[in-house]
């Protein structure tokens, strides 16, 4: 094989990008200056760092546990802590042993930056004092997540988070979030590069930098080979070339509790210095309106993701999701009592542990493993032949934010070429998002089919087009036409309108079918009608998706279905308001 | 005697070559060349060059049977028409291409009376009209067509568009004195080209028409021998080396690069293979069989305008080799006064030749070869696209031509051709080099309407022998 993209990325590459070597070299220089402080857990534990205790925990074979926390207000959140912790202790029951702080998303900004910035939901922490209660309130250890590290002021957050004893602070893969009102790519880059730096300087004290993937990229790939590659690459930044150590936490899209032991396997055989996994977060697809159901999910999801840890001496936190998750943030009440469901599994877990078979779990994190090395290794020789540098860390994080989380599966991801599968090709393991959609494609397939054939739709010759990355929606437009047996032509994704009127008249199509998600729906139908016009193209038009774009003077995307109307584009709320309005 | 012996010449615009060849076996006996008579009659060259190659290997020439190919005169001229350029425009000219002709003009979109004047300056040979997929679009192709129509030019006209407005548009040609051929569309789907029944189509016409028309000869001789233009020849001897025959594997995908006094023609095989990982194509895919012809530039009639589209790179060579770039222009118009002119190796001359044929093939290469590009969506990520083929696997480039086979290393030309690809041209990575020495190329295509085998065996022992 030639190897794919012959595209040279130093083009793209921001000018003003400094060496990333030089900024980890200061960050480095930095971070000797900062003192740890102790927070109440590591002197309750006795330990100078959340990792020493994780790696006494597994040796010893005690469970820890995880949580989020997250309420309007630090005051509030801090409250919770508290009265969590409080009654854990009236139970009985050991507390948790950590918390991951949902910070408000002013926190991702620079500190001289958030007051001017539009207030949202979350904790805030202004001062000394509010990231001194963070450590000093009740024997929990928190992390530093959300908003941390990812962001332009992801220096000053791991300054802070040390100072008060935070041992463990994230999150790598939020480094392809955008923060509203920043556009500065460089000094995005340079912050996390220099944040990961400092803690990098505080490896021998245990000082861990965090990575949650489906916050990243591997959120929406379609095969979890895809994340454990991933989780090689960010790795291969931290630890090889900043010198930190890194460690994973995952699991909130994946609903199977035998695929979750897996890939969390997985991650682990390719954890070369046993960094424990920060924390398993509990299944969150799993939940429905119906809070009882929930409870079920919850326990299943602990159960076997516990029992891995323990036997595999993982040394990871089990993450319990209060059952109202969906429904609204979770108050304290809900969170301990999530706990204490976790606390009860514990009992259970040695009574059934030597019953799963592991062999078969076993087995599947190999398969796992296999692709991921290869996804790896396909992902440096694929930047190398694109040119980057791949020894400067700042140009691999540019680069794999430039590529987007479509392109990077698609270019560095393993499976055998087949076009029955979305992205083309078969995937080790597919994720739940691509179970889901399928399940999705199957029901609109038989719901199609019960509406009847549809004589006027049979040989229609249509055009799909999405304006943006959004394949799922695409994927289920011509499955649908093509199932009611319309001459369907698939035109991809990313295509401006020009492009899409000279198929539609060299193909003479009946219809042109547009999804859109980008925020473009005004200006691209515009551009549309226009083009047809000039073309003598006369093809009916349907736009659906997120018919909305930002106008100046507003805050917010407005919708623009009127405007659409006006141009004599339809926009059809539903699949079948579609077939109805094509035939 | 001469029963298993077959002359097969090249009329080509410059030079007369004749190989003579065993017609069982394939085995080159011997060839020779001589300038073509262009201001006589070409067949004299032939005649000659038979005499002169029969005496060298002591044979009698007469009863000689012998097939030609001709490029003389300027071959074929076809104006291009499609509805869009991107797709049955393109697919109009590619076919055109491959059959060997020059592209004069490629029109697209709403024709109007400018084009239908225009053509009475242009004079093409042929006009190659097509427009609409299979099914699709109809009403602009047909205005299309009674534009054309209302020309007070007439030449044969090949109708490769929408099928459904194919009989009505060769109604209104025919109506107007048009001499119409109807074939398959050019671009039946939106993705894919079908070309080959035009390129037929075209070829026929070139054989019919064109060789009588054009004054070279006033022997029957000569038409009688010449069946195909040269690039065709060309193109099935690629074919067939690439593809190979019942008996004998072909040597996979192949380019071939023919650096002439006028003109730079690339043919190239290249079996379809999956788009790479990452890769979104724009534009429809090209057929298996290539061929494009850069008509400005060559190496002797055309040395001006090499100089002036690869002015930066000629100008730092000959810097580097502590020589005058002011020298460089004398030296072009020294070729184009002069195109038989044949350089020494290792003098001015020789440096000059060895710069402007590696100047003639790399951007030839890079015009004829895809390319990808990498655009950046805000907020969504690069989209990596592509565009024509992709050669980066070929394993072999051919070299001919006859200033490239007399250079003192025409491989070098060829391989500093490739290594100033960019990285975004879709170029062999690294192929094996051959340098066709024998114009065995064309010979071997000739052979071939006789001997598919014998043609396939000529080619490998004299291209790969090993």
């Amino acid at each position: 094989m030639t190897g794919t993209a012959a595209i040279d990325l130093r083009d793209l590459i921001p000018s003003d990008l400094p060496d990333g070597r030089e900024v980890v070299a200061e960050g480095l220089a930095l971070g000797e200056k900062v003192d740890i402080g102790e927070s109440l857990y590591c002197k309750e534990k006795g330990v100078k760092s959340e990792r020493e205790w994780r790696e006494i925990a597994r040796e010893k074979g005690i469970p820890c546990t995880c949580m989020n926390i997250g309420l309007s207000t630090w005051d509030e959140t801090r409250d919770a802590l508290e009265n969590i912790y409080e009654d854990a202790l009236i139970r009985g029951v050991r507390p948790p042993d950590r918390f991951n702080l949902i910070a408000e998303r002013r926190m991702g900004l620079p500190k001289d930056r958030r007051a001017d910035a539009p207030q949202e939901t979350g904790p805030c922490l202004w001062d000394e004092k509010d990231w001194w209660e963070l450590t000093q309130t009740v024997p929990i250890q928190p992390e530093a997540a959300d908003n941390m590290i990812g962001g332009p002021g992801s220096l000053d957050n791991a300054l802070d988070a040390l100072k008060v004893g935070i041992t463990c602070i994230g999150v790598l893969s939020q480094y392809t979030w955008r923060w509203p009102y920043w556009d500065d790519e460089t000094s995005q880059v340079v912050s996390v590069v220099k944040a990961a730096a400092v803690l990098a300087s505080k490896k021998a004290d245990g000082v861990v930098f965090d990575s949650y993937l489906e916050d990243g990229y591997p959120g929406v790939f379609h095969d979890y080979a895809s994340y454990i590659g991933w989780a090689m690459l960010e790795r291969y930044v931290a630890e090889e070339l900043i010198g930190a150590a890194y460690a994973n936490s995952w699991g909130g899209l994946t609903q199977n509790p035998v695929i979750k032991s897996a890939v969390t396997l997985a991650l682990e055989e390719v954890n070369p210095n046993r960094v424990p996994i920060s924390f398993l977060q509990g299944d969150t697809i799993g939940y429905t309106p119906d809070l009882d159901a929930n409870m079920a999910v919850v326990a299943n999801d602990l159960m076997l993701s516990k029992m891995t840890d323990l036997r595999y001496r993982l040394g990871t936190a089990p993450l319990a999701v209060p059952v109202t998750e969906l429904e609204r943030i979770p108050d304290w009440k809900e969170v301990a009592q999530v706990q204490t469901i976790s606390r009860k599994c514990e009992e259970y877990l040695p009574m059934l542990q030597e019953y799963i078979d592991w062999g078969k779990i076993e087995s599947l994190r190999d398969r796992l493993v296999v692709g991921g090395r290869q996804f790896f290794t396909t992902a440096i020789k694929t930047m190398r032949e694109m040119h980057v540098d791949v020894n400067d860390p700042a140009q691999v994080l540019i680069v794999m934010k430039l590529l987007g989380p479509e392109k990077c599966e698609e270019l560095f991801g393993v499976g055998e070429r087949d076009d029955n599968y979305l992205r083309g090709h078969k995937p080790v393991l597919e994720t739940d998002l691509v179970r889901q959609t399928m399940e999705k494609r199957a029901e609109l397939l038989q719901s199609v089919s019960k509406l009847g054939p549809d004589a006027r739709l049979k040989d229609k010759k249509i055009i799909v087009a999405s304006t943006d990355v959004h394949e799922f929606a695409k994927f289920l437009l011509t499955s649908t036409l093509e199932s009611v047996g319309s001459n369907v032509v698939d035109f991809g994704i990313n295509r401006d309108p020009e492009d899409i009127v000279k198929v539609a008249l060299e193909t003479g199509a009946d219809s042109i079918v547009i999804t859109t998600h980008n925020g473009v729906a005004r200006t691209f139908g515009t551009t549309l009608i226009e083009r047809m016009k000039e073309a003598g193209v006369s093809s009916s038009v349907f736009m659906g998706g997120v018919l909305n774009e930002d106008v100046e003077g507003s805050d917010v995307p407005v919708d623009v279905r009127n405007h659409l109307h006006e141009l004599g584009i339809s926009t059809p709320e539903s699949l079948e308001d579609l077939l109805g309005a094509l035939g | 005697m001469s029963n298993n012996l077959i002359a097969l010449a090249d009329f080509g615009s410059t030079f007369t070559k004749l190989s003579l060849v065993d017609v069982n076996s394939g085995r080159l006996i011997g060839n020779g060349q001589r300038p073509t008579c262009i201001d006589t009659d070409v067949i004299d060259g032939y005649r000659k060059t038979l005499e002169d190659v029969c005496s060298t290997v002591g044979i009698n020439p007469e009863g000689i049977k012998g097939l030609a190919a001709s490029s003389a005169g300027g071959g074929l001229s076809v104006a291009a028409i499609g509805l869009v350029e991107d797709y049955t425009a393109s697919a109009a000219r590619q076919a055109a291409l491959n059959a060997g002709a020059r592209v004069q003009k490629i029109w697209s979109g709403r024709l109007n009376a400018a084009c239908s004047t225009a053509l009475n300056s242009l004079a093409p040979d042929v006009m190659l009209f097509s427009g609409g997929t299979d099914g699709g679009h109809t009403q602009q192709v047909l205005e299309n067509a009674a534009t054309l129509a209302g020309s007070s030019y007439k030449c044969p006209v090949i109708i490769a568009c929408n099928s459904a407005a194919a009989e009505v548009a060769a109604e209104i040609f025919a109506a107007k004195g048009f001499e119409v051929v109807v074939t398959a569309n050019v671009l039946p789907e939106i993705d894919n080209m079908n070309i080959e029944p035009a390129r037929e189509a075209i070829n026929r016409l070139f054989v019919e028409q064109v060789i009588l028309g054009k004054g070279l000869s006033n022997t029957s001789e000569f038409s009688d021998k010449v069946i195909m233009p040269t690039p065709e020849a060309v193109l099935i001897a690629t074919d067939l080396f690439s593809k190979g025959t019942e008996s004998s594997a072909g040597v996979g995908d192949i380019m071939t690069i023919d650096i002439g006094g006028a003109t730079t023609d690339i043919h190239s095989a290249k079996r379809e293979t999956a788009l790479g990982r990452g890769l979104s194509m724009h534009g429809p895919s090209y057929p298996t069989l290539m061929r494009s012809v850069q008509g400005d530039l060559g190496m002797r009639w055309n040395a001006d305008n090499v100089l002036k589209e690869d002015t930066v790179w000629l100008e730092e060579m000959f810097r580097e080799r502590d020589l005058d770039p002011k020298i460089m222009r004398d030296t072009c118009y020294k070729r184009i006064s002069d195109p038989h002119f044949l350089a020494t190796t290792n003098s001015l001359d020789g440096i000059l030749d060895q710069l402007l044929a590696t100047s003639c093939a790399a951007l030839s290469i890079q015009r004829h070869c895809g390319s990808s590009r990498a655009v950046y969506v805000p907020n969504q990520g690069l989209d990596i696209i592509q565009e024509g083929t992709d050669f980066r696997d070929v394993p072999l480039l051919v070299g001919t031509g006859g200033v490239l086979i007399h250079m003192e290393n025409g491989i070098d030309a060829l391989e500093a051709a490739l290594s100033r690809q960019g990285t975004t041209t879709l170029a062999p990575k690294s192929p094996r080099f051959v340098l066709d020495t024998q114009y065995i190329l064309a010979t071997a295509g000739l052979l071939s309407t006789v001997s598919p085998q014998a043609a396939f065996n000529l080619m490998k022992t004299e291209l790969m022998p090993d």
